[in-house]
Formats: structure tokens, sequence, C-alpha cells
């Protein structure tokens, strides 16, 4: 297989984080469970059979769990073949050398995404992101920021930051886990119809959420108690599943249609792709027991 | 609608953060000054933005 058709594995290696954010989508009911030896065995020989082509650490805050990641990068055949991120809070970063001294004790590590916006700032100062870019800069890595929004306007802080230059992903906040908790959510002022034509965005992406299993959902399907529909043991499971054989052949219109569904009952909350296949999906996988 | 307008508007659909109907909806509700904040993210970062949906594998908190 190619390289730009292998697959990105994101990897969940536990869900302690040293932060409490208020949009968290990690439920504060999981409280800080940690990746055990028995899964890292299954997820290196899963990663060595698959041999995605990318591996993105991510928690919980994943520089809490640098034993295990490196378990990981240590039993996988060719580590330095495949491209290794971190989605990190960043607050080790306190100076750059700080910074450095955490980054070098991965043992591969290509890129470092950190996750900053105002709920972030309310914990990390706006130096930790200065210092981090400073020590991806020294140590040859890639630097980019994620920043969670509300709204548009949410992102009018990057104006202070004076980042030329660093790439900055957005993401839309879903009403999960701890952002659900205290009603934060991305509003659309109306239902749009473009997400219709579209299929999962996360195709191509698998997730492995520590304590459960593979799914390409990391939205609010797999987060659902008993989610065995959603996420499975192996990845060759999951992509052989029901579920995902829905998600990679149909639109979200296509999986209207087959639930029966009318466009009437759609709200601008339905604007996401997560909250739209919340509402469909799950009627169809039942309805075919 | 202004051209300033315009802009945040072509902006904000760029980014992928709504659609046009939606981004023209949203920039009516705000004010002189949000409007201006948002042109200057405009003019030096959209090269830089882009929309990860839904959620890429990436943490919160």
């Amino acid at each position: 297989m190619s390289r730009k058709h292998r697959l990105v594995l994101g990897i969940t290696v536990g869900t302690g984080c040293n932060l409490r954010c208020r949009h968290c989508l990690v439920d504060k009911n999981l409280g800080s469970r940690r990746i055990t030896k028995s899964e890292i065995e299954l997820l290196v020989s899963e990663i060595n059979r698959c041999k995605p082509r990318e591996l993105i650490f991510t928690g919980g805050e994943p520089v809490l769990f640098t034993g295990e990641i490196n378990s990981i990068l240590s039993a996988i055949h060719e580590p330095y073949g495949i491209y290794t991120s971190i989605v990190t809070n960043g607050s080790f970063a306190s100076t750059t050398a700080a910074a450095v001294k955490t980054l070098k004790s991965f043992k591969a590590l290509h890129s470092v995404q950190m996750s900053y916006d105002k709920f972030h700032a309310e914990f990390v100062p706006e130096a930790c992101v200065h210092n981090l870019r400073e020590a991806c800069r020294r140590l040859d890595l890639s630097f980019g920021l994620v920043c969670a929004i509300q709204a548009p306007l949410d992102l009018i802080f990057l104006n202070k930051l004076n980042l030329a230059g660093v790439s900055v992903t957005t993401q839309k906040i879903l009403p999960i886990g701890r952002a659900k908790d205290n009603a934060l959510n991305y509003s659309y002022p109306a239902f749009e119809a473009k997400v219709l034509r579209k299929k999962c965005p996360n195709l191509g992406r698998l997730v492995y959420n520590c304590g459960n299993g593979f799914t390409t959902c990391c939205g609010f399907l797999a987060s659902k108690p008993g989610n065995s529909r959603y996420v499975h043991r192996t990845i060759a499971a999951h992509l052989k599943s029901r579920f995902y054989e829905l998600i990679s052949s149909y639109t979200f219109g296509g999986l209207l249609r087959l639930a029966g569904l009318s466009n009437d009952g759609l709200s601008p909350a339905h604007s996401a792709p997560c909250a739209l296949c919340e509402y469909i999906v799950p009627g169809i996988l039942s309805s075919q027991k | 609608m202004t051209n300033k307008d315009k802009v945040i508007a072509v902006f904000l659909v760029s980014v992928g953060l709504f659609s046009v109907c939606n981004a023209m909806q949203y920039v009516k509700t705000l004010s002189a000054a949000q409007k201006t904040e948002l042109s200057f993210l405009a003019a030096n970062s959209s090269q830089n933005i882009g929309d990860s949906e839904p959620l890429r594998v990436v943490k919160h908190g």
C-alpha cells in the first residue's frame, strides 16, 4: 500500500491531564485511565500489521505518559519510518530549556501540536507557546497550534500572539465530556446543507482509545456507554464493521435517506458532522439488528 | 454589506468555519470593534489557519 493510502492512527495513551479545561471532550468520569501493558502489546501488533503512516499521541496530556509512548515506539518495527506527533497542552514549556528536555525524552518525534485557545489560556501562560515553538525550532520539529472555538471571534487572541508562519488548526467545540457539562458548543446560525454532501471527515483516520478500542469515531458515538457497534478490539474488526461500512459508503445525505429521515428534523447543530452522525446512524444500526 | 464585512465573510468560509449564508449572518451580529479584529486576523493569518472537522485526533484539556 502506498504511503499516502496508509491510515493515520491516533492513540489516546491516557485520560489524565494536569489541567481541567472547561471545554475538554474527555469525560470527567473517565478519571485517570492509562493504557495497560496488554493494550500496548495489542497496539504494537496492530501497528506492525497495518503500518500506519502517522501516529498521533494524545490524551489527556501525552507528556504525562512518555513511558507508555516510548514503550510503543520501541516495540514497533520501524519507529523512525512513521511520522510521529503529539498533541499537548504545552504547560511543561515554562522555559525553552524545559521544553527541549521534555521533547527529547520521546524516542521519536516529528511534530508537536499545542492546544492553545481561550480555555487553555486560563491555565497556561502565553510564554509557554513561544518557549515550545522555540524548542521545536531548535530540535527541527514541526510546530502548530490547535485552537478550540465556540465562535470565530475566539480566534482573535491570535492577533496578540505574534505567531507569523505558525499553522493553526481550528476545532469547533462539540458538546462532549466537560464541554457538555459546561454547555459549550460551536454554534451555527442556521443548518448548513453542505454537510449532507459530505462523508465522515475522519475516514482514513482511526483512534485507539485506551481501555476501549479502535474506532473511526472520536466523537459522540465512541464515547457512549455500550459502544460495541462503534469501537472494536482490532483495526480489521473495525474496518469490517457495519458502522464503518455505513460511514465509508454513504454521504450524510445518503445516510439520512437510508434511515428514512427527512431534512425537516435538522437543526443548526446538525451542521456538525458528528452531531448529524449521532442523529442518524444509531437508528440505522438498531433497525438492522 | 461593506467591503470589510465581505472580507470577513470570505475569510470565515475559506478557513471552513461557516458556509457563505452563515458567514454573512454571523458578520451582521458583530460590533465594529469585533469586525476590525477579525479583518486584521483575516489579513494576517488566513494562509495559516485551517479547520479540522469534526475532531482531529486532538485533546482538549
